[in-house]
């Protein structure tokens, strides 16, 4: 039956296609069956983003190209992401110097929220009221007044940087910490990480290797 | 066609509705065409700061419920002829206005005016959704004080999301002997935090109270430190330069490179 072989799922990204190419004698039989299943809510896919999770082995450059034509000329998606089936498992971010990054170059005012399953590079201010969520680590060049949390996949290796640190609450993997209510403003750029299970503080010097 | 200009600040109690009242009064002693709406249904004050209280008859819920025409709501000031006012009804609540009929009002009236100036009222519920919903550009208004910033910049994040992005600041009640001896947050302070562009600096000014009270805005008042400051930001909207005045005499135009040198050489 068609529905084992292709599953459209809806996710905050848009909506992911996981076609099994087993389930298939050769690339034109899944392509039918696709265009079968998707010509029953035609009109839903106009203008959103589709991540094809396969086994892309199974499918050459040309047959990716003629995929993706048909996708945008009948069914008038946005964009296509082709996903292989044997990379999208999730994994956890196990230290600082790998994964995606999400550049934001805006103050992120009250209110307002960003999650990304990344590391998160801010080109401006956190205000207090705001909340950025990373499952990498968080740098942010301006004032960090915000609330923090990095690392939120468990990685305790993430770190939380910025040019003047004064979150309101900051976390990193597990542990939560708050701010001293001594009211000194930093005078330096600052870095958080876990040492010995506990977040620490340091100033953020030339030459220093993180 | 004019332009909708609708006065925030989330915060209740900063000075929203003065600030209608005077930017409007000023404008229309400048010659422009101007009328100012009450947005606070429910809640109505503007009438009262222009001295208009026992001239109103129907009201912006009326000529949305199609009892009256659009014309018939509007109320002319006392003192200029090309000023008018938009009253809202005190018997109802912000729920019986929406989105759809504002915006009708407002481009009705953004064809027959040269400047359209919303009074919103306090928080980001309904009555906000339906005072930004027509405007071209927003002036938020803040006091210099942590809570009024923080519901500041809650409002241009949310003036942001619904696309209204050209937005300047009006710094209301600041007082220039506590902010020297920092007891009080200085214009850089906020204008740090909040980054964005400001359009005026409004003294303390106990005259204020007064002409609230007469029901005549400040404006009128040319001995009025307050009421300068408000012609001033009239005539920064109408594009005009105008250097600001730091309330010490000087104006920060003055704060130029060497000055800027000299502060930092200082440890200031």
């Amino acid at each position: 039956m068609v529905t084992d072989k292709i599953v459209i799922k809806g996710n905050k990204e848009g909506l992911n296609v996981v076609i099994n190419m087993n389930h298939f004698s050769d690339f034109d039989d899944m392509l039918e069956s696709l265009v079968k299943k998707l010509s029953q809510g035609k009109k839903f896919y106009k203008g959103s983003t589709l991540k094809i999770t396969t086994e892309l082995k199974y499918i050459n450059e040309k047959e990716s190209i003629k995929l993706k034509e048909i996708l945008f000329d009948e069914f008038l998606i946005s964009d296509c992401i082709f996903q292989d089936q044997d990379e999208s498992t999730v994994r956890l971010f196990t230290g600082i110097y790998e994964g995606k990054t999400k550049f934001l170059r805006k103050t992120i005012r009250s209110g307002q929220s960003i999650n990304y399953p990344g590391n998160i590079v801010i080109v401006g201010d956190v205000n207090p009221g705001a909340e950025i969520y990373a499952a990498g680590n968080i740098i942010v060049l301006g004032n960090l007044r915000g609330v923090v949390h990095a690392g939120t996949t468990g990685n305790e290796k993430a770190i939380i940087a910025a040019l003047k640190l004064e979150p309101q609450i900051l976390q990193i993997g597990s542990i939560v910490t708050r701010s001293p209510e001594d009211n000194l403003r930093p005078q330096y750029p600052e870095v958080a990480k876990i040492k010995n299970g506990n977040i620490i503080v340091e100033p953020y010097l030339e030459n220093k290797y993180i | 066609m004019g332009e909708a200009i609708v006065i925030t600040s989330g915060k209740g109690g900063v000075g929203k509705t003065t600030t209608t009242a005077n930017i409007g009064t000023a404008l229309a002693s400048m010659d422009k065409k101007v009328v100012v709406i009450d947005g606070d249904t429910g809640l109505r004050n503007l009438d009262v700061l222009m001295g208009l209280e026992n001239r109103v008859v129907f009201t912006l819920v009326d000529v949305i419920e199609k009892r009256c025409r659009l014309k018939q709501a509007l109320i002319k000031d006392k003192r200029f002829s090309n000023l008018y006012l938009m009253p809202t009804a005190q018997t109802r609540d912000k729920n019986d206005v929406n989105i759809k009929d504002m915006l009708l009002v407002v481009n009705e009236l953004k064809e027959e005016f040269d400047y359209v100036i919303i009074d919103c009222p306090a928080g980001i519920e309904q009555g906000f959704e339906n005072a930004i919903v027509g405007a071209d550009r927003a002036i938020i208004v803040v006091n210099p004080e942590l809570t009024s910033i923080r519901d500041a910049d809650r409002v241009i994040g949310k003036l942001d999301s619904k696309g209204l992005d050209r937005h300047e600041v009006i710094i209301n009640r600041i007082n220039y002997e506590m902010t020297k001896s920092g007891d009080m947050l200085s214009v850089d302070d906020i204008i740090e935090c909040l980054a964005i562009k400001l359009i005026g600096i409004v003294p303390d000014d106990r005259k204020v109270t007064i002409s609230t009270n007469k029901g005549e805005p400040i404006v009128l008042d040319d001995n009025s430190l307050a009421g300068i400051a408000f012609k001033n930001i009239a005539k920064r909207i109408m594009g005009e330069e105008v250097p600001y005045a730091t309330l010490d005499g000087s104006s920060r135009s003055e704060m130029g490179f060497f000055a800027s040198l000299k502060k930092i050489f200082k440890g200031i």
